[in-house]
């Protein structure tokens, strides 16, 4: 079932509406500790912040950010038009120290770090980042 | 979204107080002003992260951008943290080993 659907403008400024969106979509629906909550926000915001990087030529570009409920959980579905989102990287030239370049461990490495799974799906010539998380619904009041 | 900085000296040392969400629209806001400082010639600096909400890896980068500005000055920037959904950040990417992370601005101070 889908929770929310959610489209942004591909620009740096939309990303905290984005986690925000989310994670009060899924704080009301979930048990989730404030540690996932946390770390939810940080998956979603790098997600964002990778589309951006790829459509950063793209003025008028989108994301699409969707919600949906599973029967163990949920996935959140960040959608970035064109066929690299895979492929690109922060531009992160700054994280090497000593010599040593830290940029393979941003970008989808650290996303997946962040929720219990990730995948990366071809919807209709786009593709689909689908970050899943593991929980319970929330208890009735 | 709001991104307070301010900067205050402490025994010679810049104290840059960070408040609010650090992400890829605030970030380059965080590195003018770290630039500006090595442009001072303030080359000894604690970043005190204690009233950051959020925390992604644009920011990382910044600080390390920072760190090896000051370091090429033979200075220094340290941080203030003790939140875990901010050390987090450092310690999944492994940042832990290239900071000094301290509890207070106090400690950072009389460890520059």
């Amino acid at each position: 079932m889908r929770l929310a659907d959610l489209q942004i403008p591909a620009r740096a400024e939309f990303v905290s509406v984005a986690r925000l969106v989310v994670s009060s979509v899924v704080d009301d629906r979930y048990e989730l500790t404030n540690d996932r909550l946390d770390n939810l926000k940080l998956a979603v915001s790098e997600a964002c912040a990778l589309a951006i990087e790829f459509h950063r030529s793209a003025d008028d570009a989108e994301i699409a950010i969707a919600c949906e409920s599973k029967p163990e959980g949920f996935d959140v579905l960040i959608q970035a038009s064109g066929n690299e989102f895979a492929k690109v990287r922060l531009a992160h030239e700054e994280l090497e120290v000593g010599g040593k370049t830290l940029e393979g461990e941003v970008g989808l490495p650290f996303i997946e770090s962040l929720v219990d799974g990730m995948a990366l799906e071809r919807v209709e010539h786009e593709d689909v980042l689908r970050l899943t998380l593991v929980c319970e619904p929330a208890e009735e009041l | 979204m709001d991104l307070g900085l301010d900067v205050t000296e402490v025994n010679g040392v810049s104290v840059l107080a960070v408040k609010g969400e650090v992400d890829v629209y605030t970030a380059p806001r965080l590195r003018e002003r770290l630039v500006e400082l090595a442009g001072e010639g303030k080359y000894r600096v604690v970043v005190d992260l204690e009233a950051v909400e959020f925390l992604d890896s644009t920011g990382l980068g910044v600080l390390v951008g920072g760190l090896k500005r000051l370091r090429s000055h033979d200075g220094d920037l340290l941080l203030v943290c003790t939140q875990s959904r901010i050390l987090k950040v450092f310690e999944i990417t492994g940042l832990t080993k290239v900071f000094a992370i301290f509890d207070s601005v106090d400690t950072a101070v009389r460890a520059e």
